[in-house]
C-alpha cells in the first residue's frame, strides 16, 4: 500500500477487501450464495478491524477467509485457487492505481492530507468502483474469445493462473521497491504496472499464438494419415474386386461346362464339375471381413464387433460382415452403442453355436439419415422364442442369463427417442438396431 | 397376372434358365404366369418396365455383367423405385456380397447361388414361383400397413400385425406381430386411423380384432390368440364386449 497516514490506508483497504469479494463472486458463479455473502461481508468487518491493529494483516487474513471460510461448493481445486489469485491481483492492480492516482490528482504532500480527508476517500472509492469494472470487462472480453478460437478451458484457466502469479509477484516486488526507495517512487509504481501488464498480455498472446500453431498441426497431420488410409483401402479394395471379378468368371464358365456335360450325357464330366462348383473355398472371407472393418471409423464400435466375430469364429460359427459405406465417429453415443451391440452379439453367439448351421450375419448400413445394425443368427431347430416377451426382465429360451441381456437392451434404448430395436424370427432370428437422426 | 422376366449376360444360362421357368410353367398349365422377356441386356428390361408400371413382375437377375460387376444390383434399384409390385430373385455367384443388405434395400425373394449346382438352381427357382402364386395378386399392395424407419420405407400385411403399442415417454410405436416385434416413430392416434379394423383397448394398445380370443371383463383384461393378455381400459370394456359379441 502506498505511504499514506494509516487511517486513510484503512479505509483503502477496505475498499480493497470489498472489491476482492464483488471479484471473486463475480469470475466464479460457484461461490454465489447466501452463506458466502454474509460470512464475506462479516469477515471484511472483522479484518478491517483487525487490520487497524496489526497492520499489513489484510492479505493473510483475506487467505484464511476464502480458503477456510467461504463454502468451495463443485470447485475443483486448481480452478478454486486459480480464481483467488486472480481476484487477488485485480483487486491488487485497483488498490495500487486507485490510490496512486488519488494522491497525483490531489497532488498530496506527505503529512498534510487532512483537510482533505473527505476528497481522498470519495476519489479513492470512485477510483476503485471504476477500475475494478474495467478489469472485469476486460476479463470478459478475453473469456469470450478464449470460447471463440476454442482453446481447452483448463489449457486457459492455467495460462491465465501462472501469468497472474507472475504479475502478483512483480506487483508486489515494484511495492516494496517503491517503499524502499521512497519519496523518489511517486510514478515508479505506476510504470511498473503497466510494464507488468504489458508482459502479461504479451506471454499470453505467444501463448495463444503457439496452441493454434499446434492444434493446425495436428489436425493436417491427422488429414493426411486419413488421406493415406483412404488411399490404402481403395488400392486394396480395388484388387479384392479384381479377385471376386475372376472368380466370378470361372464360376460362371464351370456352371457353363456343367449345361454342356450335361446336354452331352457326360455323367463323370457332370459330377466332377458339380463336385468343383461346391468346393468352392471361402479363403477370401477374411480378407473382405478385414475390409468391412475398416469403414468403421468409430474404434469403440469397430472394436465390438471385430471383438464378437472373433469369438464367434472361435466358436466354430461362420460369419459375414457387410459394411457398404463408412461409418463415422458416433460421439458419447457409442458406449451405449456398444454395449447393446455386444449383448445382442452374445446373444447371437450363442443361440448360433447350438444350431446346425452355425451362421452369423452383421451388417452396419449408413443410409442418411441413421444407421442400421442388423444381426441375424441360425438357431437350433423348434427352437421356441415367445418374441412378445422376448425383451422382458427375466424372460429366457432356456436359462436365465439371456433375458437379462435384453431387458437391458430395452432399457438403454428407451432412454434415446432416435433408437429403435426390432427382432424377428422366423427360421432365422434377426436383431436390427436403428440410430435416427445422424447429422 | 404374373409376368416372369429374366436377365442374365451368358447366353448358355439364360437359355437354361428360360428353359426351367418353361418346364415350370408346362407342369402349371391352370396358372396364370407368363413368361415374358428372357434377356442378357438391362436396357430391354427397363424398357418392358416402362410400359407395364403396374403390372406384378418376378425378376429373375445376374448381377455381375462383364462391363460391371453391380449392374444387376444398379438394375433391381431402379425396378425397386419404379415398381412397388416387383418381386427381386437374384441368381449370382456372389456367395459372400452383402445378402442383408440387398434384402433391406430391395426386399428380393430370395439370393440363388450359381455354386449351388444345376439341380439346386431348377428347384430354387420353382420354389419362387410358387411362392408367390400363393399370394393373391391385386390384393396384395391394399393390405399393406407401411412405417418408416431411419430412411426406408418398411410394409408390413396388415393381417399379420396382432397389435401396436405406443411407449409411455417417447413417440415409439412397437408393431407386435406373430414372429417379429418392430419399433419405429409414429403416434398411435395417426395409426389409428389408418387402420379401422383394430381396436383401441387402451391408451397405449391397438389390437387387431382378428387376434382377441376372450375378454375378461372381471380384471379388465384381454387375451389373445396367442396367449398373450393385454389391460383394457376401465370405460371401454362395455363397448369392446359389445362390438365382440357382434362379430
Amino acid at each position: 500500500m502506498v505511504t499514506v497516514p494509516q487511517y486513510i490506508g484503512q479505509i483503502t483497504d477496505l475498499f480493497s477487501l470489498i472489491s476482492f469479494l464483488v471479484i471473486i463472486l463475480i469470475i466464479e458463479p460457484k461461490l454465489r450464495g447466501q452463506y458466502n455473502i454474509a460470512i464475506g461481508l462479516i469477515s471484511i468487518v472483522g479484518i478491517s478491524f483487525i487490520d487497524t491493529i496489526y497492520n499489513m494483516a489484510s492479505i493473510p487474513l483475506l487467505a484464511i477467509l476464502y480458503f477456510f471460510l467461504l463454502q468451495k461448493n463443485q470447485l475443483t481445486t486448481f480452478k478454486w485457487i486459480i480464481d483467488f489469485i486472480i481476484a487477488l491481483l485485480f483487486t491488487f492492480i485497483t488498490a495500487q492505481l486507485a490510490s496512486n492516482l488519488t494522491i497525483k490528482i490531489l497532488r498530496l504532500q506527505l503529512g498534510k492530507i487532512d483537510r482533505q480527508l473527505l476528497h481522498i476517500v470519495i476519489l479513492d472509492l470512485v477510483f476503485t468502483i471504476v477500475l475494478t469494472t474495467v478489469l472485469l470487462i476486460v476479463r470478459y472480453f478475453i473469456m469470450k474469445l478464449l470460447d471463440k478460437i476454442d482453446i481447452e478451458q483448463s489449457f486457459a484457466a492455467a495460462i491465465f493462473g501462472y501469468n497472474a502469479v507472475a504479475l502478483i509477484i512483480f506487483l508486489t516486488l515494484a511495492d516494496a521497491v517503491t517503499r524502499s526507495i521512497g519519496q523518489v517512487s511517486d510514478l515508479m509504481p505506476l510504470f511498473l504496472g503497466i510494464f507488468g501488464i504489458l508482459v502479461f498480455i504479451t506471454l499470453f498472446v505467444t501463448i495463444l499464438l503457439y496452441s493454434q500453431k499446434i492444434k493446425a498441426l495436428q489436425l493436417s497431420h491427422k488429414k493426411e494419415r486419413t488421406k493415406d488410409n483412404t488411399l490404402y483401402i481403395k488400392e486394396l479394395e480395388k484388387k479384392y474386386q479384381e479377385a471376386r471379378k475372376a472368380k466370378h468368371d470361372y464360376k460362371n464358365t464351370l456352371l457353363t461346362l456343367q449345361v454342356i456335360a450335361k446336354n452331352s450325357k457326360n455323367d463323370t464330366l457332370y459330377t466332377n464339375v458339380s463336385n468343383l462348383l461346391q468346393s468352392d473355398t471361402n479363403s477370401d472371407d477374411n480378407d473382405s471381413k478385414n475390409l468391412a472393418l475398416q469403414k468403421i471409423d468409430d474404434a469403440l464400435i469397430n472394436g465390438v464387433i471385430s471383438q464378437k466375430l472373433t469369438e464367434a469364429q472361435d466358436a466354430n460359427i461362420k460369419t459375414t460382415l457387410e459394411i457398404t459405406k463408412e461409418i463415422p465417429e458416433l460421439g458419447k453415443i457409442n458406449i451405449i452403442i456398444t454395449r447393446i451391440l455386444g449383448i445382442l452379439m452374445d446373444n447371437a453367439i450363442e443361440a448360433a453355436s447350438d444350431s446346425k448351421e452355425k451362421l452369423i450375419s452383421v451388417a452396419v448400413i449408413n443410409e442418411a439419415p441413421a444407421i442400421e445394425f442388423i444381426i441375424r443368427n441360425t438357431v437350433a431347430q423348434n427352437t421356441d422364442i415367445n418374441i412378445d416377451q422376448i425383451f422382458e426382465e427375466g424372460y429366457s429360451s432356456k436359462g436365465s442369463s439371456r433375458g437379462l441381456g435384453l431387458s437391458t437392451v430395452q432399457d438403454l434404448i428407451s432412454h434415446y427417442n432416435n433408437m429403435l430395436i426390432s427382432v424377428k424370427y422366423t427360421d432365422t432370428f434377426t436383431a436390427i438396431l436403428t440410430l435416427e437422426d445422424i447429422i | 397376372m404374373l409376368q416372369i422376366i429374366i436377365c442374365e449376360d451368358n447366353p448358355k444360362l439364360l437359355n437354361l434358365f428360360a428353359l426351367f421357368i418353361k418346364q415350370y410353367l408346362h407342369a402349371h398349365q391352370s396358372a396364370d404366369i407368363k413368361l415374358v422377356l428372357a434377356t442378357s441386356n438391362p436396357n430391354e428390361i427397363i424398357n418392358h418396365l416402362a410400359q407395364h408400371k403396374n403390372k406384378h413382375i418376378l425378376y429373375f437377375l445376374d448381377i455381375e455383367f462383364s462391363n460391371s460387376i453391380t449392374q444387376g444390383l444398379d438394375l433391381a434399384k431402379t425396378i425397386r423405385k419404379q415398381a412397388l409390385n416387383a418381386d427381386i430373385v437374384f441368381i449370382t455367384s456372389h456367395n459372400e456380397l452383402a445378402p442383408i443388405t440387398f434384402e433391406r434395400d430391395l426386399g428380393q425373394l430370395d439370393y440363388i447361388e450359381k455354386g449351388r449346382g444345376l439341380k439346386q438352381i431348377k428347384q430354387l427357382i420353382f420354389e419362387n414361383i410358387d411362392k408367390l402364386t400363393a399370394q393373391s395378386g391385386p390384393q396384395r399392395t391394399v393390405d399393406q400397413f407401411h412405417y418408416k424407419i431411419g430412411s426406408a420405407i418398411h410394409s408390413i400385411n396388415k393381417k399379420n400385425i396382432v397389435y401396436f403399442e405406443a411407449f409411455s415417454n417417447s413417440h415409439k410405436i412397437i408393431i407386435h406381430t406373430l414372429t417379429a416385434r418392430v419399433e419405429f416413430r409414429n403416434t398411435l392416434n395417426n395409426i389409428e386411423s389408418q387402420l379401422p379394423f383394430f381396436y383401441r383397448i387402451h391408451k397405449s394398445l391397438l389390437v387387431n380384432r382378428n387376434y382377441v380370443k376372450s375378454i375378461n371383463s372381471a380384471d379388465y383384461q384381454i387375451i389373445l390368440t396367442n396367449g398373450i393378455s393385454l389391460p383394457v381400459a376401465r370405460r371401454k370394456i362395455a363397448n369392446l364386449k359389445q362390438t365382440f359379441k357382434a362379430l
